[in-house]
């Protein structure tokens, strides 16, 4: 395992990048429709006692993988099953948000570059900056947080000035009851982004202060479900829901509509920036996630195997959907019941276990 | 020897993606349009598209031939989108639709329904909502609007655009309405959009020759017209232009607009509307017959009269008021009058008992087609004349006294 670690300030703008990443541009809880706001809400409430569980984990094993607790709480091969498990997902992630990268940036504005030049372009990158070291993405991540916290800024100040505003348009408020949240919140917002920070728990052993660390997690839980919760509110305020649901790009299409005194304007552009970081941290996270989880689980150097992995994640992005439509249909109607495997399910059985094990130790201990 | 290789390999791989963009296309290999206009092709099956280019050429002077600083291209298609790209037949450059900030519709077309069009706008990546959609009215093709030239502006779609915003703030006939407006307004049951007009003043033939623009009154210009209501994605009627000033009184859209009033034994007397505000409440005294309440504020001064009334008196003031508030009420009331006999809630009443009364709007929701047009609306009015400019009486009081 590698020695080097980064502070909680880092690890909390890694979170924020991720959890912003891709949910801030695509369609979010638009099931529930003019409510989707709440439904990212409860998403977030959800997302947090998720999180308390993950941290549990993380502050029962703080210097353990969890390719290697899983090992010692099940046993070397199911725990070895359920680490592979784990990374065969990571990738599966990974390549999902290179695809949902590569496909928005190709339909809103590279509409001439072949889909492979735009994913390989990103995957470079990616591996260019993990080859360097998980630190670095850490550092990168606090350098890109201002300038996408400067870009949202400007968003808002446009928005705000520009008087497109109108929050009726959000009333009235549960008119359908809240049965559409709920099945927005059950088929999406907990597991999207919130639950998806389940692969912060394989860098979380890399810390270098466990409470803060932990702390910082749940606080930017909280923030990024607030600001996920605000652009959605803006964007149906702006939009209205009956244009917003229909979006492929809704925050692209709400910004483009912005403008003060006809000279200020077309600022959409600043939102495809902010999806290409944002996705950028999705990415780089899963990906590292998975290669750390298969060198710990085989044994080979993490250097080695990032670059064929890589590829694997390239090429798989590629094949992964031959539609944005099977994409997105993929996600909404088979992964969501196949995810809390892994966000819920798994982390529970490990979280049940590790009392087990912390009990037992503690009676030895005693004896 | 093997390490040199590899650079070499590592450096012409390089000069791929150094060569920049894939998808850039230089401006000077661009046609940039300004304005897009859609008519019915004359066998009534398929579209005339037609694209206002903006000739750069014409419009930064040096280079200029003393030709019109804009051209119209078109073509015909069954769909926009094949129109779009039958155009590349007439135009050397690339069709860039992104700075487009009109879109004409016809009449004609407008009465058969939109909602082809209306999908394509919205699809779109390169046009932006924020584009002004008007019909062209009194016979006038979507064509003609956008060949017009006019005097101030080189680019006639910019200029229209630019009229729309101006007339909104300055007289209140008409108001801004862009591609998301007209797409959130078909969606609401019974109800459609409302679109500005715009004709031509003059002759159609002479609007569109530069010679137009070598005499002080041009021989023909494009002028903002009535608003038309639609019901669904299809064009109904068109308001006339006291309805609209009212439409936009009780959709409390209205900044600024004049008005004429005549009291009893006294001449006329015009006041300045400078600030105006609008809110609509549903009142359920009868659950199955809800009343609209539709409360205005307004804010005028006093701007010209023909009348020796004395302004210092603040009775006199009271007086006029109420002749005011008649006066905005009977703009409003012929407005509704009128959408009520369209059978279209332009002024979305539904979405407002909706929001108000959500449990309510349910029940009623399916019958809306048969309450709107019985629907009871009451309108309160209440303005205040804050001041009468910088004289208080007119000169012609001291001519009666004498």
């Amino acid at each position: 395992m590698e020695t080097t670690k980064f502070s909680p300030l880092q690890f909390f703008s890694m979170l924020i990048m991720f959890q912003l990443g891709t949910a801030l541009v695509v369609n979010l809880g638009m099931e529930a429709r003019k409510d989707a706001w709440i439904a990212v809400l409860s998403g977030m409430i959800i997302g947090m006692l998720l999180y308390l569980g993950y941290a549990f984990l993380y502050t029962s094993f703080p210097d353990k993988l969890p390719t290697q607790y899983s090992r010692i709480l099940y046993g070397k091969y199911v725990g070895w099953l359920i680490g592979f498990a784990y990374t065969v997902f990571y990738m599966n992630k990974a390549s999902r948000d290179l695809m949902d990268g590569g496909l928005l940036v190709f339909a809103s504005t590279l509409k001439e570059t072949p889909l492979f030049i735009i994913n390989t372009m990103m995957m470079l990158s990616i591996v260019y900056v993990l080859h360097k070291g998980i630190e670095v993405l850490a550092r990168t991540a606090f350098i890109l947080l201002w300038v996408v916290f400067l870009i949202g800024m400007t968003i808002l100040l446009l928005v705000l000035f520009s008087g497109i505003l109108d929050f009726t348009r959000i009333l009235p408020v549960l008119s359908d009851g809240v049965q559409p949240v709920l099945k927005s919140v059950y088929r999406q917002n907990y597991q999207f982004p919130f639950g998806e920070i389940i692969c912060f728990t394989m860098i979380m052993p890399f810390l270098n202060n466990q409470k803060a660390g932990v702390r910082v997690g749940l606080l930017s839980i909280l923030l990024s479900g607030l600001i996920l919760s605000a652009t959605v509110v803006t964007t149906i305020s702006v939009l209205g829901v009956e244009i917003a649901e229909r979006s492929i790009f809704p925050l692209l299409t709400m910004v483009g509509k912005a403008s003060i005194a006809d000279f200020i304007q077309r600022m959409d552009i600043l939102v495809v920036m902010v999806l290409i970081i944002g996705d950028f941290f999705k990415i780089s996270v899963y990906f590292y996630a998975a290669v750390i989880g298969i060198s710990d689980l085989l044994q080979i150097p993490y250097r080695k195997i990032l670059y064929p992995l890589a590829l694997i994640v390239l090429f798989s992005s590629l094949t992964i959907a031959r539609t944005y439509s099977e994409h997105v249909k993929k996600g909404g109607e088979v992964l969501y019941m196949i995810d809390p495997l892994f966000y819920v399910i798994l982390p529970a059985a490990l979280i049940i276990a590790a009392l087990i094990y912390r009990a037992r130790s503690r009676r030895q201990a005693g004896t | 020897m093997r390490t040199r290789g590899l650079w070499l390999l590592a450096i012409l791989c390089a000069m791929l993606p150094l060569s920049g963009c894939w998808d850039a296309e230089e401006l000077n290999r661009r046609a940039v349009v300004a304005g897009i206009g859609i008519d019915l092709s004359p066998d009534k099956k398929e579209y005339r598209v037609s694209y206002q280019v903006i000739i750069a050429d014409e419009i930064s002077g040096k280079t200029g031939r003393g030709g019109t600083p804009t051209m119209v291209y078109s073509a015909q298609g069954r769909s926009i989108m094949e129109a779009t790209r039958k155009v590349s037949m007439l135009v050397p450059r690339l069709v860039s639709t992104a700075h487009a900030r009109i879109v004409v519709i016809s009449e004609e077309l407008a009465r058969q329904g939109i909602s082809d069009i209306v999908d394509f706008l919205d699809r779109d990546s390169d046009i932006r909502l924020t584009a002004k959609i008007f019909v062209a009215k009194n016979g006038a093709r979507a064509h003609d609007i956008l060949s017009g030239l006019s005097a101030m502006g080189k680019i006639t779609a910019y200029t229209l655009a630019q009229k729309t915003e101006m007339t909104s703030k300055e007289y209140g006939a008409n108001y801004p309405v862009e591609i998301d407006d007209v797409i959130r307004d078909i969606l609401v049951p019974n109800s459609g959009p409302i679109i500005n007009g715009v004709d031509i003043l003059g002759n159609v033939e002479d609007v569109r020759k530069q010679s137009n623009l070598e005499k002080t009154d041009a021989l023909g210009i494009l002028r903002m017209s009535n608003i038309a209501v639609f019901r669904g994605a299809r064009l109904k009627g068109w308001l006339t232009e006291d309805e609209s000033v009212g439409l936009l009184w009780v959709k409390g859209k209205l900044n600024k607009t004049s008005i004429v009033i005549t009291p009893e034994e006294q001449g006329e007397i015009t006041l300045d509307v400078r600030r105006s505000k609008t809110s609509t409440q549903v009142l359920l005294k009868d659950p199955e017959h809800p009343v609209v309440l539709v409360k205005v504020t307004a804010q005028l001064s006093v701007r010209e009269m023909d009348s020796t009334i004395d302004l210092r008196d603040p009775a006199t003031l009271n007086e006029l008021e109420v002749y005011v508030n008649k006066e905005i009420r009977k703009k409003m009331k012929a407005v509704v009058d009128k959408a009520q006999s369209l059978n279209s809630d332009i002024f979305c009443f539904g979405q407002t008992l909706e929001r108000q009364h959500p449990q309510k709007w349910k029940s009623l929701k399916g019958q809306w087609n048969e309450l709107f047009p019985k629907l009871a609306v009451e309108y309160h009015v209440d303005s205040i004349v804050r001041n009468s400019q910088m004289r208080d009486r007119s000169f012609k009081y001291d001519l009666n006294k004498e």
